[in-house]
């Protein structure tokens, strides 16, 4: 058997977990944006807020 | 309400003194050292961070000289306006107002305005500055006026409403407006003053655009604090942005959120400054 690397310690990534993470920040970020309603400058804040939150 | 903000005490000489000195180019860090040393309040929280675990130089730092080179003209100015507020309104202690939330929007707003100043034109120190005290009129209203601020956040909490919408409704005037009367009474530059009083401008319908420069880059910044969510409000909202004012800043949504990204990392910390 081979020596533990440290790749073999670092976390690998959990696609549960991650997608769990992005809805909750996708849901945060809903209620930061509950007001904007269908102003454009808002709307596209938040979506510039989503890519910003969730490619992190 | 406005005329009660003549009675407040003056912010102290040495804050502004100090603050001068910062966007000085050819002021030296001995002779701001000097002013802070002069003020006993000041000095003691400046060395009291800078020998604090997070610097990892407990009990070596015995100067207000050593201790700005420890913590970097910027903490050190942080740390000065922080003090001196706080010291101005010492019912801060005792009251329900959540200091370290508005503390932290604060430095979040201060670092995004410093980001985009340079996208801007604008000297990016001063515009920190601005970022930081734009919000002070909460303060003002949440310590002098208690009764009031509170029938502010029931009518809030009852309408999910924007913050400044609650003021204007229950009082007539809101944190902006009072904030632009302090920083007139504190004498501060009538640029920062202006900053204050108009940083959201774009809620009021009777003056569609903010007016460009040092207002429209806080109007902008404080936007930007409150999307970045980092003060733990619950009821966090981010507020109304002007579509002039944007525009007018010339920011691109990619170069927004580098700047924001930048302004995170460095707000990041920054809590330890205010907390001391």
């Amino acid at each position: 058997m081979r020596p533990a690397t440290t790749l073999d310690l670092e976390p690998k990534p959990d696609p549960v977990m991650e997608a769990a993470q992005r809805e909750a920040a996708l849901l945060r970020l809903s209620h930061l944006f509950r007001r904007a309603g269908t102003d454009t400058l808002m709307q596209a804040l938040r979506r510039a807020m989503v890519d910003y939150r969730t490619k992190k | 309400m406005i005329a009660q903000i003549g009675k407040l005490p003056s912010l102290p000489a040495v804050v502004l003194e100090v603050l001068e000195s910062f966007e000085d180019d050819h002021a030296d860090t001995g002779a701001i050292g000097k002013k802070i040393a002069q003020d006993q309040a000041l000095s003691a929280k400046v060395l009291r961070v800078a020998n604090s675990s997070f610097y990892g130089l407990r009990g070596k730092v015995a100067t207000v000289k050593d201790a700005m080179v420890v913590l970097g003209f910027g903490n050190v100015r942080t740390l000065v306006i922080g003090a001196g507020v706080t010291g101005s309104f010492s019912a801060l202690a005792s009251g329900s107002f959540d200091l370290r939330a508005f503390w932290i929007h604060g430095i979040v707003a201060a670092t995004c305005a410093r980001c985009f100043a340079a996208d801007a034109g604008i000297d990016p120190e001063r515009a920190f500055t601005a970022g930081l005290l734009h919000d002070i009129g909460r303060v003002v209203l949440a310590t002098c006026f208690p009764d009031h601020y509170r029938r502010v956040a029931e009518y809030r909490a009852a309408h999910d409403c924007y913050p400044i919408e609650a003021e204007r409704q229950v009082l007539g005037l809101d944190h902006a407006a009072v904030g632009g009367a302090l920083t007139e009474r504190w004498t501060f530059a009538p640029v920062i003053q202006q900053a204050v009083a108009a940083h959201h401008c774009s809620a009021d319908p009777a003056t569609p655009g903010c007016r460009p420069g040092l207002a429209g880059l806080v109007h902008v910044a404080d936007v930007a604090a409150h999307a970045l969510d980092l003060a733990g409000d619950d009821n966090e909202l981010v507020p109304q942005f002007d579509a002039v004012t944007w525009t007018r800043m010339g920011i691109t949504w990619p170069k927004f959120l580098e700047h924001l990204a930048e302004a995170e990392r460095r707000a990041q910390g920054a809590e330890l400054l205010l907390s001391a």
